[in-house]
């Protein structure tokens, strides 16, 4: 394997689309070669930079949307179209009226002891996330006085139920990245426009990006415990697979909801905590299907 | 009475019919399972909402990379998921569910600019919608981008030719792989790459000022 074999075949080395062999040639050249290893970590880092910009602009379809097609199928079969979700999806109310359906529901009669390692696992990774996030959000219920926010947990913050207390996260709210993203302005080259000073976030834009770190913890959480299901689902009883499904439709349903509410409603810290104890009734129903 | 028997009858056939999909086939939860596919087809309006509710984003947020405008978009998924219900029975692979919707969200992006390119409409518009971020809207996790770095990409998305984006759109943000984007588009892997390669340097070209190792 030399630089430019390798250069060329970097890409689908990512991306998983090359054989075993090639797999493991690219492998052994990236451990020798400085050069090809800073390649792969700018890929890398500009695939984490496209993730996130997806995750950012990605679109959740409105309710309206369903009733629309539902409506537009149903005039082509002949059959009338009913209404399941109703004036009150526009609201709290509808979004409440799923919840208790979940909880009274399939999801009732799933819920049991988990024990599973991977699936505690999982649960654990977003404890973190979610505790902080829930002091922060309980800040604002209270009218949280001010930015420059420090999240350390307060020795008489309630966790989340379900959610084991963990310590405090870092206060570098953009720790973890590998690289720095650096304004235009600030890279240097001709024509430089001086750097501007950093602005100081809002509560609100703290607020989101909290929520948005827990969020983005459930939703690693949810995809092992997707890979743990799938391994298990041959054993599964297909009325209980069906069941599963019902009721992860109507987690979905209440997440993307919450989601709606969030946006119509940006400064009101009860639509994340109805949007993060959605991802926590996810996880649960999750972690039961995960040990059966 | 008589009706309300002949109903139960009814769902009971529709059932032995449709009910041995379940548990039949084996896959991961990231796609949705066949036997959900199965019931859609068998008319189960509950299984094809389950569908909707799976692939509504994906499919909406896909084809708004298409067309830059999420009124438009909107309504162009709209359509993708009435044309998938009514072609459903025609699905060969209900393992290939997801591919299969994509590619009628990237036929009917493709009709609906041919519309409007003899309509005399611009679709591909000069200042997309999708740039114009409203205040209110929501700031995840901030640790990496912000809004001008969004911007850039978005303008940088958008000057792709059409073939380009939809396979980065494809590879990158659906993590399809290029058998799945080849079933989509119809176009051989050698050329997927090409442009999937091209399309990353053209990024990487317009995103440089905005990353430096730290």
């Amino acid at each position: 394997m030399n630089c430019e074999r390798c250069k060329k075949e970097l890409e689908d080395f990512l991306y998983g689309e090359l054989g075993e062999s090639r797999d493991a040639a690219i492998r052994a050249h990236l451990g020798d070669c400085a050069s090809c290893a800073a390649l792969r970590d700018q890929i890398e880092r500009e695939n984490e930079i496209f993730t996130q910009f997806y995750e950012r602009t990605s679109i959740e379809p409105a309710a309206e949307m369903w009733e629309a097609i539902r409506a537009r199928i149903n005039a082509e079969s002949g059959a009338p179209a009913r209404s399941e979700t109703g004036a009150g999806w526009a609201g709290w109310a509808g979004w409440a009226g799923w919840l208790d359906r979940l909880r009274a529901g399939a999801l009732g009669r799933l819920l049991a002891p988990a024990t599973l390692r991977q699936a505690a696992f999982a649960a654990l990774l977003v404890a973190l996330s979610v505790t902080a996030t829930t002091i922060f959000l309980k800040r604002g219920e209270n009218g949280g006085k001010k930015t420059g926010f420090v999240s350390q947990v307060s020795p008489t913050t309630t966790p989340q139920q379900g959610v084991t207390p963990s310590p405090a996260p870092s206060n570098d709210i953009a720790g973890g990245g590998k690289q720095t993203i650096v304004p235009p302005s600030q890279s240097g080259g001709p024509g430089v426009k001086p750097p501007a000073p950093p602005r100081q976030l809002t509560e609100q834009e703290l607020m989101n990006r909290q929520i948005a770190r827990a969020e983005r913890e459930y939703q690693k959480a949810v995809g092992m415990l997707d890979q743990v299901i799938a391994k298990r689902r041959d054993r599964l009883d297909p009325e209980v697979i069906k069941q599963y499904e019902s009721s992860l439709a109507l987690i979905d349903d209440s997440i993307a909801a919450s989601r709606r509410s969030m946006q119509e409603r940006p400064g009101d810290p009860t639509a994340g905590q109805f949007l993060l104890a959605a991802y926590a009734r996810k996880l649960d129903l999750m972690q039961d299907m995960a040990m059966r | 009475m008589n009706d309300s028997i002949a109903a139960v009858k009814n769902e009971k056939t529709r059932e032995e019919a449709c009910g041995k999909a379940h548990g039949e086939v084996r896959m991961a939860f990231t796609e949705i399972a066949p036997g959900v596919v199965a019931r859609a087809k068998c008319g189960d309006e509950e299984a094809f909402h389950l569908i909707f509710n799976r692939y509504g984003r994906p499919v909406l947020s896909f084809i708004h990379n298409l067309v830059h405008d999420r009124e438009l978009a909107e309504e162009l998924a709209q359509e993708t998921f009435v044309r998938a219900h009514r072609n459903l029975g025609g699905l060969r692979d209900d393992l290939r569910l997801s591919t299969w919707l994509f590619g009628i969200a990237r036929n009917v992006a493709r009709e609906s600019a041919r519309q409007a390119r003899k309509d005399n409409m611009k679709v591909g518009l000069d200042e997309p919608e999708s740039l114009r971020l409203e205040s209110k809207s929501i700031l995840p996790e901030g640790a990496m981008l912000d809004r001008e770095l969004t911007e850039t990409i978005q303008k940088a998305l958008v000057a792709l030719d059409d073939d380009k984006r939809i396979v980065f759109s494809l590879k990158i943000f659906h993590e399809k792989s290029y058998e799945e984007i080849s079933a989509i588009t119809g176009h051989s892997i050698g050329k997927l790459k090409t442009d999937l390669h091209r399309a990353r340097l053209e990024m990487r070209k317009r995103l440089a000022p905005y990353i430096s190792a730290r």
